[in-house]
């Protein structure tokens, strides 16, 4: 696997900032249907690193699938400028485009897989088309090694239609891995899959990034891809970027609604109307909810020394970017002195506390 | 069966034997003329059609509008109206205006529209994300509808071809009307006209083992292709 793609030129967490590699520049996109004009992209303006895993999330309709198609140009902008490599697409013709077009690697939800091919033969398709590698056996051979990469050396002579929906979405993160592209886009490519075989996608998505140092782009609606995989984020609603950033710092900061409403169905950390209601009537004491802000939280710590009884009565604590994220509801007992005293041991360690009210 | 084998059997005691070997040859020179020639003329047709339609790979809407207008107004002609009304547009082409020659001109003409629809539904059926994932590596648009598009429909294509072979049978038949020979005329002639039900019947039969030959030929070829 030494020649699969170009050595990362700079990895994403080390001192020099890496170089840009994809760049929209306001770029707008409006689609006329019979049923009126639909502004898909609405004045987007945001930037992709190399090696990053660049996520891009939001609500069916919301023109993340394409922006996305805006990258390898399968759809044209009506305006603003997209710079790939530098390289600015919307003025290439189609030659040129084709040319960039293999040098960016794509995944579907569905796959989209060649039926009549074998799996060695979709992996090899894109040599043949590219015209590099001249010799049949040469391109089987790189194929294999691919077909090796993602762990389905076995199917190499099935038909896609004898394979798993995780197995053909290996096929196609090997068949677009085959020109040895340094961006590839994911669109939706776990949608389809159920949550064990979505982990295993991303897993191997997340070793294309780090192995092969490929900028992965990926398009999903949901928040737990997001929060599995990317370095950062960008959520979309009605054709705009409502915010951006590293996932870490969106998911902790999340100021638009759209945003929290994501990260609210990925964690279901925090207790809605009717759970906080039972809660009430079930817990004695305060109920506060206390949210992490990059670590863990100290329970034992902020409660030492005092009378204070803390019992955990909802929520989730999960891993954000490796950092703890997410948020405990915790019924407090005790003198309202000493749980005031354990609140700011756990504001000091780090942590965002908030009551929930106390109980009637 | 017995009874289309007994037609045989008395065809053959009744001394037509050669007139029908030489029916079944010109029959099988003129399906095969106008499938090679229509079929290929379709196939262009065919993809042209898919390709021009809305959102196809080379959109253009008078293109598709004039091709789909053509197919429309020429397929649903009955074949011997349209055998005769282009009489001297096939006299102008061939120089004949009767004989096999004269025959295969309006047969391609049909083929090819027919072969156009039958083309054109098989790509209609094919996943649109195939386009897209073959746009996406860099193929060109020629090369998505050529390499990747056609291998994909192959089984349809198949089938629909083995389909179209009965309906230029069927067409070659009626052009005994303009003395083209083959099975048709053998049949009128020697069986109608003369009153010799068997001799009909044996021209029958022979269609009949033709037919099902291609038929399971085709199926399963397409068998072999498709691997949904």
């Amino acid at each position: 696997m030494t020649h699969a793609a170009p050595a990362p030129a700079t990895a994403p967490n080390s001192d020099q900032p890496a170089p840009e590699i994809i760049r929209f520049d306001s770029v707008f996109k409006t689609f006329r249907t019979r049923h009126g004009e639909v502004e898909a992209v609405k004045d987007v303006s945001l930037t992709i690193l190399q090696g990053e895993v660049f996520g891009v999330i939001g609500y069916s309709g919301a023109g993340k699938s394409t922006l996305v198609r805006l990258i390898n140009a399968l759809e044209k902008a009506d305006s603003g400028r997209i710079e790939v490599n530098g390289q600015e697409v919307t003025s290439l013709g189609e030659r040129e485009l084709n040319r960039l077009r293999s040098g960016i690697g794509m995944i579907f939800q569905q796959f989209n897989l060649f039926s009549a091919r074998t799996v060695i033969d979709n992996v090899a398709y894109p040599l043949k088309l590219n015209g590099k590698v001249k010799s049949a056996a040469a391109r089987h051979a790189r194929a294999m090694e691919l077909l090796e990469f993602v762990g389905i050396e076995d199917k190499a002579h099935a038909y896609p239609s004898q394979l798993s929906g995780g197995q053909k979405q290996r096929v196609g993160i090997a068949r677009a891995l085959a020109s040895s592209p340094g961006i590839l886009l994911a669109d939706e490519a776990t949608s389809a899959l159920d949550p064990e075989t979505t982990r295993d996608v991303l897993d191997l998505l997340g070793r294309v990034n780090r192995e092969l140092g490929v900028t992965v782009v990926i398009i999903t609606h949901s928040m737990s891809v997001v929060q599995h995989i990317c370095d950062k984020v960008a959520v979309m609603e009605d054709g705009a970027v409502v915010e951006s950033g590293p996932t870490y710092q969106v998911f902790a900061h999340a100021k638009h609604p759209a945003t929290r409403q994501f990260i609210a169905t990925a964690l279901k950390d925090k207790p809605r109307e009717d759970t906080v209601a039972r809660l009430r009537a079930n817990y004695s004491g305060r109920l506060v909810l206390v949210t992490t802000g990059g670590s863990g939280l100290p329970l034992g710590a902020a409660t030492q020394g005092l009378d204070v009884g803390a019992e955990i009565v909802f929520g989730s604590i999960t891993e954000v970017e490796q950092q703890p994220f997410g948020s405990l509801t915790i019924a407090f007992t005790g003198p309202d002195v000493q749980i005031a005293t354990a609140l700011r041991r756990l504001e000091a360690a780090g942590a965002t506390v908030a009551e929930i009210g106390e109980a009637p | 069966m017995t009874l289309l084998l007994v037609a045989l059997e008395n065809t053959w005691r009744d001394g037509y034997t050669d007139e029908l070997v030489k029916a079944i040859g010109q029959t099988l020179l003129m399906v095969a003329a106008t499938l090679l020639v229509g079929g290929l003329l379709g196939l262009v047709a065919g993809l042209a059609l898919y390709a021009t339609r809305r959102g196809g790979l080379f959109k253009n809407r008078p293109l598709f509008l004039a091709l789909n207008f053509l197919v429309n107004t020429i397929r649903p002609i009955p074949f011997i109206i349209f055998l005769t009304a282009v009489r001297p547009l096939t006299i102008a082409v061939t120089g004949h205006s009767v004989g096999v020659e004269a025959a295969v001109f309006p047969m391609v003409i049909v083929c090819t529209m027919a072969t156009s629809r039958l083309v054109e539904q098989s790509l209609v059926g094919t996943d649109p994300g195939i386009v897209e994932a073959g746009r996406a590596m860099g193929a060109s648009r020629l090369h998505v509808l050529v390499f990747i598009l056609i291998p994909e429909a192959l089984a349809p294509l198949i089938l629909g071809y083995a389909f179209l072979f009965i309906g230029v049978l069927d067409m070659s038949a009626m052009a005994g009307a303009i003395g083209a020979g083959g099975l048709g005329t053998f049949a009128l002639s020697y069986g109608y006209n003369k009153y010799n039900d068997y001799v009909t019947w044996a021209s029958l039969a022979i269609i009949i083992v033709i037919v099902q030959i291609v038929q399971a030929f085709g199926n399963s070829l397409a068998r072999r292709v498709l691997h949904k």
